[in-house]
């Protein structure tokens, strides 16, 4: 009789201990106006920067280069496209240019990696051979040498 | 594609006792060739330019390193990194719970939002970051027109303006430029971890709620032990990533006031200096330092290996 009466006390007190917490998963959505200000404010604190940038960009450059952004909220209408067009353009290197070369570079330099990965990974994973727990301690290893170790070796490769 | 394709053919004409024996080998052949040109071969050149003058002609043996050594700028580098690598990763695993746990009790819109907001850094380059956080330090010498956001606070109270970056104190200016790497690195730690925590069972909260355990108790004694891996993994990469750190010292100060860091003095002694050898020599150096971290992955991997 005891064990149960203690039995139903803690599934009682499990019922209210959940309403009365919150929590991951199924308990979510159910943040206190504290939780919920302290997350406002560090996003608005990861914003700022970001919206200050935004602001400069479309002021005209001798106000951005004498006040502050933020005097830009006392006369939101002054506002220019003006920097736009020019980076955009204008100018010896148009940024046209610019984007072509970031696909070039951004496309092969994620492709290739990838499928290059994805077939030794398919090796390590599926295949026996001999030398497979070396070569993975390497390759692993081999994951945190910087990229500067390559530069003047490969500038001098490439330039061969 | 052609390449492995070509390579399967080619494996697959052997008699089939030896295609099972050559096959991995044909699998792994581009990433090994690719790890040699890009990654070993390099290194190994690096360390054998370490030990040459600066054109690389005469060899001077350890001369590079003892000099780096007494170089004052040098060691204020590593003093540099050093505090790099004892401040950010930390920061930003400590700031990457923290929303992400927050997050976690929103409501599914706000979650998403209030992620968003913290994860945009991550899509702009560190150099972009670095022009961002310039605005921000900031400083004009007249008073009443600054355009840095902290000086504009500063002047709104009542104080004078001051240069941020050229605050040598405590290495005050490091710090700053840190407060930036942090902020482009915080979305980051926060997927992956709120990943994680999201992962965690339901059932072990819940128990650890009957057992009557506060709700700290309950995240610090619950939730993160059981989010641990990803909790080191996070770190062990944002770590890297600082030991690597260049583009934001180098975008921000150049090195200048006291903030050099290794990725930067190989930079300029590279580049300004046009000194092949010290150039190799503080490369040799960063690899060193990270030879304790490829050991931990090392093992790491090898444990994953044998629970999995």
């Amino acid at each position: 009789m005891t064990v149960t009466a203690a039995k139903d006390k803690t599934a009682v007190r499990a019922v209210t201990q959940t309403k009365k917490t919150r929590g991951v998963g199924e308990n979510a959505g159910k943040a206190g106006w504290l939780v919920e200000s302290v997350v406002l404010i560090l996003c608005l604190l990861w914003l700022v920067p970001t919206v200050g940038l935004l602001i400069t960009s479309i002021r005209h450059s001798d106000a951005a280069n004498s006040t502050g952004w933020w005097t830009w909220f006392a006369n939101p209408l002054d506002i220019t496209m003006q920097n736009y067009k020019g980076v955009l353009t204008g100018g010896p290197n148009p940024m046209g240019l610019a984007f072509v070369n970031s696909l070039t570079v951004a496309v092969p330099s994620t492709v290739i990696p990838i499928l290059i990965a994805a077939f030794a990974a398919y090796a390590f994973t599926f295949m026996e051979f001999r030398g497979r727990d070396v070569l993975f301690i390497v390759v692993v290893g081999l994951l945190v040498v910087p990229n500067q170790v390559a530069m003047v070796p490969l500038s001098v490769l490439f330039h061969n | 594609m052609l390449v492995f394709w070509l390579l399967n053919k080619l494996v697959e004409m052997l008699p089939s006792k030896w295609e099972t024996r050559v096959k991995p080998y044909a699998f792994l052949l581009p990433a090994v060739a690719a790890i040699g040109t890009f990654l070993i071969y390099p290194a190994v050149t690096t360390i054998y330019a370490s030990l040459l003058n600066d054109d690389s002609t005469v060899f001077v043996g350890l001369k590079n390193y003892i000099h780096l050594f007494g170089d004052d700028t040098f060691l204020s580098a590593l003093i540099n990194n050093l505090l790099w690598i004892v401040i950010v990763p930390a920061t930003v695993v400590a700031f990457g719970l923290l929303i992400a746990m927050l997050a976690d009790r929103l409501g599914a819109t706000k979650e998403k939002l209030a992620k968003s907001v913290i994860f945009l850094p991550m899509a702009i380059s560190l150099v972009g970051a670095s022009t961002i956080w310039r605005f921000i330090y900031a400083y004009m010498p007249d008073k009443n027109h600054q355009i840095g956001l902290m000086n504009g606070i500063v002047v709104a109270l009542g104080g004078e303006p001051q240069a941020w970056l050229q605050m040598t104190t405590l290495r005050f200016n490091t710090l700053l430029l840190m407060v930036a790497y942090i902020w482009t690195q915080v979305g980051y730690a926060m997927v992956l971890l709120s990943a994680a925590i999201k992962s965690v069972p339901e059932d072990t909260i819940e128990a650890g709620r009957i057992d009557g355990a506060s709700e700290v108790a309950v995240f610090f004694r619950i939730i993160v032990p059981q989010a641990w891996p990803t909790v080191i993994t996070v770190f062990i990469t944002v770590l890297i990533g600082v030991m690597k750190v260049f583009d934001i010292v180098y975008a921000m100060t150049n090195g200048n006031f006291d903030t050099d860091v290794i990725g930067n003095a190989f930079f300029n002694a590279m580049y300004f200096s046009a000194d092949c050898g010290t150039a190799s020599a503080i490369v040799v150096i960063l690899m060193i330092a990270i030879v304790p971290i490829m050991v931990y992955q090392v093992r790491q991997f090898r444990a994953q290996e044998q629970n999995g």
